[in-house]
């Protein structure tokens, strides 16, 4: 349990560590960049005006100064407010955050109901004739854009066949092409490695002698190359979860999705700084602690791992 | 319980009968034939050797056997009866419930063997619950007993245990359980200890010679000394054909085929020809003189010592031999030697001069004094690279010679291992592994060091191209004066080649002398026990051997006082609380024994006439 | 010890001759369809322009929204009349210049720093791993919109957020290749012959590298590919107004009904881009693991 512990302690050390880069990053991006005075008093405000808010934000002082206050602030866990709304930026996010990632995990169960019973088969005899057309189609879909994708869900659902709605967030139906959509950023992806991972685990050496004991086929393959390969795929299910979560953004977008990726976007053209900063740091801990997990679920899995540290 | 479905045990002895097997894989142009018409029997309670050396065709016979010939090989055959029912007309099914119940396998690498995602008693019972129907608590019952029963010990935990959580020899073991456990009536091993160090495969042997009373083994090996020991019968195989076969003893004793007689005159043996020789000790200064010699790796917190306190000389022109199990710390004291791993205490001369902590320039004018030759041919040598780039590779990093003096060197040293001039062009993979190493062997002598460490120079070759390599380095000793450290754990080796034998054990120096000495009588009972385990060819099964118990203890927790004593046959109650120093023995040598000479070793020496 | 005649050096094997793998004769099916498509593409989105001279920013209102092949317009026209066709040409050569360059810069970094880390034990390898660590648990596509939406539109600003976003990629699998190939006895023994680091990293590590790298290359390029043309979709790419297929989908979503292949060519174009980067990488694999000098080359499988 020790290994445990000072795990979490180092996993939560490089977390803090990213934070403050990031924050930093963001911070002195967005001030060096543009004058947020300008955006907060408007096109038609006076230079009297101006420098009324300047001073009234406190962003006449020195940077670095304003960069220690910012820190302090956001100890506090005070990201600021959002100039458009005139709400607390966190507010912003939390209001969010949970259309953003029902929308992941809907994306991902898809995910793993397609790529994982196709790429088991795939896997198992992958020069057979159904399966290399298969195969070909799914390499096709990697080399599509999202983006792409959901452009043609949209053009042959919502134009042409009218069965779904363009876009919206409530009903069973909207959730279809949104879902359909971050599916076919991964599936292709994740297909892959499990068709290669059964075909390899198929030519390991215990399988030989799994098969010089009498296992038939359908043992070897149920019991030992698909756990096998699945565990080889865990890791990846994980970092494209973690992608899912901060890569929504155009999902979001294209289908109306009132989630944090189209309140980043918007925020982004209105300038809107305080909630810039409020998602990417928001998208970042998600990212961080879905990394984490997936590690932490790895150990639990594969035995070689779960005894090395103690 | 399906037994019915499968095939009938008839009364008959005679469980294998196959006749002009043959093995094809489509080949570029015409098929490749692995196997060309091979003819076997075997009855049951006898052991058959299969003996051959790579590209024998001895592995894809074995699995024909079991029908697991991989694809795309054709199997084909006249005849080939099971148990005495016709195998040729066996389905997949037919073959499953087969597999494992009549016939068992074992594997040559135990490591890979076991799937290392469940554990080992899991995968053992499986095979049970499927051919005995047994359910999975009373299969739970006889795996424990059978893992007992191949000297596993505390066999109810390690049925818990992974494969990563057992050692190399404790995997092979519960390998043979595997295969033994539906008590088959066939059992196939391929190489099975090759895998293994001569201690534990010392063990394996004994262990499998006690368990197949009642069924047939066929055992497939490279190692003529490995059959000499257990089987009854032996058939020698080259290029996919039988050169001879009869009873075993008759062939060892007197070989038809001239193939075999090769095979048999570069077979480990003592021989009585070394000991007539005279060691070649100078009365000058040592060449390279270490004292006390440290070199330990931090594991986590704690320091593991590699070598522990070593004292070792070399002088110009012998050959010193540096023995031990793995792990016991040879090679890395040969890479402290060589300024890779740093010496973290003792005292390291070189002519004279200190270089204990030599680096930078003065390392690499060390280095063109003390070369070394690694133990695998084919990891080596750089794929990508040429011969000639290979072999000029440190007259470069040297500095040495213009690019027409480097060339003529190139073509000198591929003169002196014997290889033309003309393949200076090619890339390794157009070599054999003893043509590699005799490159690696070139490399090694282009700057004409005088001292050439060489890590277990042919263990990675087939028995008839060791005798070559072997004869290869004394002849460059004669030519150039060289003096070797030769890192072997091969005792018949060291005896034909060595003039000083130096034994280690857990990174310490457990007995030194001549080879002559330490050879024909060992003081130390683990130098006595590792002579007994190599498997002589002139051994009929009657001579007496010392079988260690259990596989050298992590040097991360040595045992107290002499860290021999859990293993040794004869320790006492002091061997566990004192460390006995390293002292003179009346025969001559130094061992680290409180009781020197107790164990004797039967060498079964051979005369063999003078080639 | 003797050996006997039967025994003499056997004969040098046939096989191993100086490589000739990366020759076209010896390249998978995929490996030839994916050059011959990216080829293809290259040679049109650079050669077509001049032939047909039309400028894909000149508008024609009197011609808006013309179906394929309607009113002189090969691939049909946009909303202002501008001829699709020149504009996608346009826009894959913006594409894959964006592409490509990053593709280049992050290599470059990947490959300097991975090779660093895995020469150096101590803390330049952490130091480096741990940034590799930091810039991947980065949200990648919301830095590269806020740095863009910060640094403006523009080629430069576009292929240094892509390029200083993505070199981790490589720096990871360089650092775990190069340590596997440090790991190897040639290395050992170059450095027991006395070889110096540099010459080490140089001749054997990086050319040992190089097979990975190039599969790397195709892949890192497809996915930059994608990217760009998402940044551009979500307008934080390429300049608005630039012919380049993300602004191209971009501004086909109001025309979804009148114009759909508005949508459906760009598309197109976007998807054979990048299959053909991929079907490269993936022949380049194959052929490396059917050259490569295996393992079993000298153990005994038979």
């Amino acid at each position: 349990m020790k290994g445990l512990a000072s795990t979490l302690l180092r996993r939560v050390a490089s977390l803090l560590l990213l934070l403050v880069v990031l924050t930093t990053l963001l911070f002195f991006l967005l001030r060096v960049t543009a004058d947020q005075a300008l955006v907060l008093a408007g096109p038609e405000a006076s230079a009297e005006q101006v420098a009324a808010i300047r001073s009234q934000y406190g962003l006449d002082r020195p940077l670095l100064t304003q960069y220690v206050a910012y820190l302090g602030d956001l100890v506090r866990l005070d990201f600021g407010t959002s100039i458009i709304s005139g709400q607390p930026a966190i507010g912003e996010v939390r209001a969010r955050i949970w259309a953003t990632v029902a929308l992941a995990i809907a994306g991902m169960m898809a995910t793993i109901a397609i790529s994982i019973p196709l790429g088991a088969w795939l896997g198992a005899r992958p020069h057979t004739g159904g399966r290399r057309t298969l195969a070909a189609f799914v390499f096709l879909l990697q080399g599509t854009p999202g983006f792409v994708v959901a452009l043609l869900l949209v053009q042959l659902f919502a134009v042409q066949l009218k069965w779904l709605p363009f876009m919206g967030y409530g009903s069973f139906a909207t959730w279809i092409m949104p879902t359909l959509t971050l599916a076919s950023f991964l599936a292709p992806k994740l297909t892959r490695v499990v068709a290669a991972n059964v075909n390899s685990a198929l030519a390991e050496d215990h399988i030989r002698t799994a098969r010089a004991n009498g296992a038939p086929f359908t043992e070897i393959y149920w019991r030992h190359a698909l756990p096998n390969a699945l565990l080889g795929a865990t890791a990846l299910i994980g970092t494209q979860f973690a992608f899912l979560l901060s890569g929504s953004v155009i999902t979001e977008m294209i289908f109306g999705w009132p989630g944090i990726g189209t309140l980043l976007i918007r925020s982004i053209q209105s300038a809107d700084f305080a909630v810039v900063q409020a998602v990417t740091i928001a998208i970042a801990i998600m990212v961080f602690v879905v990394n984490a997990l997936t590690d932490a679920s790895f150990r639990v899995l594969d035995p070689r791992l779960r005894r090395a540290g103690s | 319980m399906n037994r019915e479905k499968g095939m009938t045990t008839p009364n008959t002895q005679q469980v294998i009968r196959v006749e002009d097997l043959v093995i094809e894989f489509p080949g570029e142009d015409a098929p490749s034939r692995v196997v060309d018409g091979v003819s076997l029997t075997l009855d049951r309670g006898e052991t058959l050797g299969v003996v051959g050396e790579s590209g024998s065709g001895k592995t894809m016979l074995s699995l024909a056997l079991m029908a697991l010939v991989p694809k795309p090989g054709r199997v084909q055959s006249s005849r080939m009866e099971l148990l005495g029912n016709d195998a040729r007309a066996l389905d997949e099914s037919q073959w499953c419930r087969i597999r494992g119940r009549d016939v068992g396998m074992i594997f040559q690498n135990p490591m890979t063997g076991f799937n290392p995602v469940r554990t080992i008693g899991r995968q053992i019972s499986q095979s049970l619950q499927r051919h005995a129907g047994m359910g999975f608590n009373e299969a739970r019952e006889r795996v424990i007993s059978a893992l007992r029963d191949v000297g596993i010990p505390s066999p109810e935990q390690r049925f818990n245990a992974y494969p990563h959580e057992m050692s190399g020899g404790q995997l092979q073991r519960a390998m043979i359980a595997l295969a033994m456990i539906n008590r088959p009536a066939v059992l196939l091993a391929d190489e099975p200890t090759t895998a293994l160090d001569a201690t534990v495969q010392a063990q394996i042997l004994e262990l499998m010679r006690a368990r197949v009373e009642n069924c047939g083994l066929v055992l497939v090996t490279h190692d003529l000394g490995v059959a000499a020991q257990i089987c009854d019968r032996i058939m020698v195989v080259r290029h996919g054909r039988i050169v001879e076969a009869g009873d075993c003893a008759e062939v060892l004793r007197a070989p038809q085929h001239e193939y075999t007689r090769a095979l048999l005159e570069a077979a480990p043996r003592f021989t009585r020809r070394r000991l007539m020789q005279a060691p070649r000790v100078a009365s000058t200064p040592p060449l390279l003189e270490g004292r006390n010699l440290r070199v330990s790796f931090p594991v986590g917190k704690r320091k593991l010592h590699a070598v522990d306190g070593v004292d070792l000389d070399i002088w110009p022109g012998e050959t010193v031999a540096l023995v031990g199990e793995s792990g016991s710390g040879k090679s890395t004291t040969a890479l402290g030697l060589m300024g890779v791993h740093p010496l973290q205490g003792g005292e390291l001369r070189f002519a004279g001069d200190d270089v204990t902590h030599a680096s930078g320039e003065r390392l690499k004018r060390l280095r063109r004094d003390l070369q070394m030759v690694l133990q695998n041919p084919y990891g080596s040598l750089d794929p990508r690279w040429s011969v000639r780039r290979i072999l000029t590779e440190p007259l470069h990093a040297h500095g040495v010679g213009s690019r027409a003096s480097r060339e003529a060197r190139a073509r000198e040293l591929m003169d002196q291992v014997q290889l033309p001039a003309e393949a200076l062009d090619r890339l390794p993979s157009s070599f054999s592994g003893g043509q590699r190493q005799r490159i690696s062997i070139a490399r090694a002598l282009a700057l004409s060091p005088r001292i050439l460490i060489a890590d277990e120079p042919v263990s990675a070759l087939d028995v008839s191209i060791q005798a070559q390599i072997i004869r290869l380095l004394m002849d460059i000793q004669t030519r150039t004066g060289v003096a070797y450290m030769i890192i072997s754990h091969d005792l018949a080796l060291v005896h034909e080649i060595a003039d000083r034998v130096i034994v280690l054990y857990l990174g310490r120096v457990v007995e030194q002398g001549t080879a002559q000495a330490v050879i024909s009588a060992p003081q130390h009972p683990y130098t006595a026990a590792l002579i007994s385990a190599v498997p002589v060819v002139d051994d009929d099964g009657t001579r007496t051997r010392i079988v260690l118990g259990g596989e050298p203890p992590s040097p991360l927790k040595p045992p107290s006082g002499c860290p021999f004593h859990p293993r040794c046959p004869i320790a006492r109650e002091r061997c566990s609380e004192e460390r006995p120093p390293l002292a003179k023995t009346p025969g001559g040598s130094l061992a680290a024994c409180f009781y020197p000479g107790e164990v004797e070793v039967d060498l079964r020496l051979s005369d063999v006439a003078e080639a | 010890m003797s050996a006997p005649e039967t025994l003499a050096i056997e004969p040098l094997q046939t096989h191993g001759l100086p490589p000739s793998r990366w020759s076209p004769r010896h390249w998978p099916t995929g490996l030839r369809l994916g050059a011959a498509l990216g080829l293809a593409l290259l040679c049109a989105s650079a050669l077509l322009p001049v032939v047909l001279s039309v400028d894909p920013m000149v508008t024609d209102l009197g011609r808006r929204l013309a179906a394929p092949g309607q009113q002189g317009f090969i691939l049909g026209s946009d909303q202002l009349g501008r001829d699709i066709l020149a504009r996608i040409l346009a826009g894959l050569s913006w594409s894959l210049a964006v592409a490509g360059t990053a593709t280049a810069l992050a290599a470059l970094i990947g490959v300097v720093l991975g090779l660093l880390a895995a020469d150096r034990p101590g803390l330049l390898r952490t130091l480096i791993n741990q940034l590799v660590d930091m810039v991947l648990s980065f949200p990648g596509l919301v830095i590269a919109i806020v740095v863009i939406a910060v640094l403006g539109h523009g080629f430069w600003p576009l292929v240094l957020t892509l390029g200083v976003l993505s070199w981790p990629v490589f720096a990871r699998v360089v650092y775990a290749e190069a340590r596997s190939v440090l790991a190897q006895d040639y290395v050992l023994a170059a450095r027991l012959l006395g070889t110096s680091r540099m010459r080490v990293l140089l001749g054997h590590v990086l050319p040992g590298l190089t097979p990975s790298l190039m599969v790397m290359l195709a892949f890192h390029f497809a996915d930059m590919m994608i990217a760009e043309s998402a940044l551009s979709f979500l307008g934080v790419g390429a300049p608005l107004g630039t012919a380049s297929l993300g602004n191209m989908l971009s501004e086909s979503r109001q025309y979804l009904f009148v114009a759909p292949y508005m949508m459906l060519l760009p598309a197109a174009a976007i998807v054979l881009a990048v299959v053909a980067a991929n079907l490269i990488g993936d022949g380049l694999a194959a052929a490396d693991r059917r050259g490569r000098p295996s393992a079993h080359d000298g153990g005994d499988k038979t």
